[in-house]
């Protein structure tokens, strides 16, 4: 059974095939921390929520930290801030742990393939790149402790693989997230070049809370920005026609974004010798979270047109389902692995050789003397 | 005189076979046992010359796992369970002498797990037990600390009790009092031997006895142990079978004549009993042994008798060629293509790569099974990555701020002064608490929880 783990900043997916059925597990990358006592454990525990013990603390991660920190009036914390496994928070850590425990069901056989996808990984990271390879080990030992074989994914070349297919998966690959942006060129499944903008959806969020300033108070009373309330104030606006300040505001953060996201992709595609040679136009392919604002896809493609780039890119094309689309180019990949791999445990023999009617029988000493003598 | 030298003859073959209490000959060397069962090719007990040998190294040795093992490895050390692994290639994990590893089946994993997302399919057949087993399946039973390594063996589902298995080893429930039974699904259970005759035994059981309680004097012959070199890739890698019992050498007797260049099979002994038709009449102070042993009386009742060598040849010889036959059948199952039950076949497989890259197959998101209340270490942080900063968000201070006055340093005896009338201290700055936003932890749900609680109190 292969599988695909995408970590993402905003939330943690996995998926896998069950027969003619693709089967998903999603959950927020948010955690909350209440103090404890038993009125709010009781409560926690009548909605049938998961709440771990910490210190005197109760910790809920994902969907029903949401609904905790409303009822509770308590910010949630990123389990990926930036992007990044924390390093200085072991409370996080466990909680990712165990999000990734219970969103990998256990392999059921050995060296089965579990292709991942974490914000800003390559699909193979660099010679002397410590600082990548130490971001992945996390991730990876996490995998292998549920009895897989870890495959790093690029989220863009995740996205080539779900979408590129009839195109020979050849092309360009933009996955926009809310820690930033990656970008991909691939060539028959093969990356040859990637990028990544540490600007994304969250950044977008924080720029609107600043500057309508919407904020709120953490545990220990010092004002914050409340990110979700920005978030959501951000959904509601249509960028071909901001309608309000709201609009204006992110209609500009998005020009923005689009505009250095355009700026890499230039950089990316002049990085590489080959890319030139590759057949043309070139396709494109976007998907994401921040791709599915209401009037991105004009403005993205009114962003193209203001640069002059090394190929000739084709007309962009969007992701529809923008959940799993990276969940399922990594399942693809997870399968085109699988089955490329000889099965390299042994055939199936005899389990057990019956020879009760060959061996000699149990004797006693008793036996055996008695026939001695 | 003839019959007397056939006798000793006899009684000398035996020796060197080492027929015996079950107590192991002395081997040339120090070497550690390890056992390892379950979904195994060739489960056994192994010595090695290794002090600490690595676990795949075992496993490598015993021929690898099935296709239905699941990976996960229990090690039975020192007769407790508890040490638990994957199998993982470049894996570290050196063993102890008289370890006994265990090769999960994906089967009893599932029994293990309460998770609610494993397939449809599976959970049926975990819950079927699996495959519908033959008639003649065995049940693979480990034996710790009954003698000085652990032993593995193989007994009919009749005989899958654990009074039959006190039985069949000639140890009293008196004497032994309580048997542990490590399941294959996980947990023990201390039995008290007055009551073994309903305890039934699963393939993948372990039983841990006292060793103070076992009488060694009176255990019947047990699977011997192979001898194996702890380089797989060594052209010395073949086993050495042991020489002291006669499995052993039907077994070089086969590997002989049939030159098949492949390891020995196990020596483990299966304790069975044959059918009724051929039992015979035991004393009653032992219990009636198997009917094999009735079979194996009667060969040496007619050595004794005078049996001419001539017949030992001719019963030798029909030995060999039941081995030969055997062995051949083997090989031609072995020779024929067997896919693994759960590999995906090559054209389901593409069928399936096609459907997901034509993105055909509907996507169903199911609930996240997390545990529901757990422990974890540490202290969450509190803090938010998002502070604002505050000298930038406000525009100026929101409460009137009188300028301070220098005021002298209290001596000791106005601090005094100071704490005994409190009444008449007044403060130096002029500060206002903004009421309107409280520095509360408790929201408007913990106070009015709290009003509830006080209300039930």
């Amino acid at each position: 059974m292969t599988i695909a783990l995408d970590l993402g900043t905003f939330a943690m997916r996995s998926l896998r095939r069950r027969g003619e059925e693709l089967v998903a597990h999603r959950c927020r990358s948010v955690a909350v921390s209440l103090t404890d006592n038993a009125a709010r454990r009781q409560y926690l525990l009548g909605l049938d929520a998961s709440i771990w013990i910490a210190d005197g603390f109760l910790v809920l991660p994902g969907d029903a930290a949401m609904e905790a920190a409303t009822f509770f009036e308590i910010v949630p914390r990123e389990l990926l801030p930036n992007g990044e496994i924390p390093t200085a928070d072991p409370v996080a850590r466990q909680v990712i742990s165990a999000v990734v425990d219970g969103l990998l069901p256990w392999s059921q056989r050995p060296q089965e393939v579990c292709c991942f996808v974490q914000p800003g990984c390559r699909d193979r990271p660099a010679e002397g790149d410590t600082g990548l390879d130490r971001r992945l080990q996390f991730v990876s030992r996490l995998i292998r402790l549920r009895g897989y074989e870890p495959l790093p994914l690029n989220p863009a070349t995740a996205l080539i693989l779900a979408e590129l297919g009839n195109a020979g998966f050849t092309g360009i690959g933009l996955a926009l997230g809310a820690s930033g942006c990656d970008l991909s060129v691939v060539h028959r499944g093969v990356q040859l070049a990637c990028g990544r903008l540490a600007r994304g959806g969250g950044w977008i969020d924080q720029e609107l809370a600043r500057a309508t300033k919407t904020w709120c108070r953490d545990a220990l009373g010092a004002p914050v920005l409340d990110l979700e309330h920005a978030r959501l104030r951000k959904e509601a606006v249509t960028l071909a026609i901001p309608a309000n300040d709201d609009g204006r505001i992110v209609a500009d953060l998005y020009r923005n974004l689009i505009a250095n996201v355009v700026e890499v992709l230039c950089e990316t595609l002049a990085s590489h010798p080959q890319i030139p040679l590759l057949p043309q136009p070139l396709p494109i392919v976007c998907g994401g979270g921040p791709a599915q604002m209401a009037g991105f896809r004009e403005m993205f493609k009114a962003g193209l047109g203001n640069w002059k780039f090394p190929v000739t890119l084709s007309s962009p094309r969007f992701v529809s389902d923008h959940v799993y689309a990276v969940g399922r180019g990594c399942l693809i990949r997870a399968e085109l692995e699988h089955l490329a791999a000889p099965l390299t445990h042994p055939a199936s023999r005899p389990r057990r050789i019956n020879a009760r009617h060959l061996f000699a029988p149990w004797r006693s000493r008793a036996e055996l003397g008695n026939e001695a003598t | 005189m003839r019959a007397a030298f056939v006798n000793r003859s006899l009684l000398t073959l035996a020796i060197l076979c080492g027929i015996g209490s079950g107590r192991e000959l002395a081997h040339a060397g120090h070497t550690q046992s390890f056992a390892i069962m379950g979904e195994i090719s060739r489960p056994g007990v192994f010595e090695l010359n290794d002090v600490h040998p690595q676990l795949l190294d075992l496993v490598k040795q015993a021929g690898g796992p099935t296709t239905t093992a699941s990976g996960n490895v229990r090690i039975i050390r020192g007769g407790r369970p508890g040490e638990q692994t994957f199998l993982v290639s470049g894996s570290n994990y050196p063993l102890n002498a008289n370890d006994l590893v265990i090769l999960d089946s994906w089967q009893s994993r599932s029994k293990r797990q309460d998770n609610s997302f494993w397939p449809d399919e599976m959970v049926d057949r975990a819950s079927k037990g699996g495959e519908a087993l033959p008639a003649d399946s065995m049940v693979q039973l480990g034996l710790v600390n009954l003698i000085s390594r652990p032993v593995i063996l193989d007994v009919t589902h009749e005989e899958a009790t654990l009074g039959t298995v006190l039985t069949l080893l000639h140890q009293p429930g008196r004497d032994i009092r309580v048997v542990t039974i490590l399941k294959p699904a996980g947990g023990f259970e201390s039995v008290a031997c007055d009551h073994t005759a309903d305890v039934c035994l699963a393939s993948g059981s372990v039983l841990v006895f006292d060793p103070t309680t076992v009488d060694a004097a009176v255990l019947p012959q047990l699977p011997a142990t192979v001898r194996l070199s702890t380089k797989v890739d060594s052209p010395s890698a073949m086993p050495h079978p042991p020489q002291e019992s006669i499995p052993q050498a039907l077994t070089r007797l086969r590997a002989a004549t049939n030159a098949p260049a492949r390891l020995p099979i196990r020596p483990d002994i299966a304790i069975g009993e044959l059918p009724a038709s051929r039992r015979t009449t035991k004393k009653l102070d032992h219990p009636s042994p198997p009917d094999h042993l009735a079979q194996a009386d009667r060969v040496p009742a007619q050595a004794s008798a005078g049996f001419p060598a001539t017949g030992l040849l001719v019963l030798v010889g029909a030995i060999g060629v039941s081995t030969i036959v055997l062995s051949r059948l083997r090989t031609r199952r072995q020779r024929e293509p067997v896919a693994p039950e759960a590999a995906l076949p090559a054209a389901e497989g593409t069928k399936a790569l096609k459907a997901l890259i034509s993105n055909s197959l509907p996507v169903f998101e199911e609930a996240l099974p997390l545990s529901r209340e757990s422990e974890i270490f540490g202290r969450p942080r509190l803090d938010s990555p998002y502070r604002v900063d505050v000298a930038h968000a406000l525009s100026g201070p929101h409460y009137a701020v009188e300028p301070v006055q220098s005021v002298p340093a209290p001596s000791r005896a106005g601090v005094e002064v100071n704490l005994r009338r409190p009444a008449d201290d007044r403060p130096a700055k002029n500060i206002r608490v903004d009421r309107a936003h409280p520095r509360s932890s408790l929201g408007a749900l913990d106070r009015a929880l709290a009003t509830f609680e006080e209300g039930r109190s």
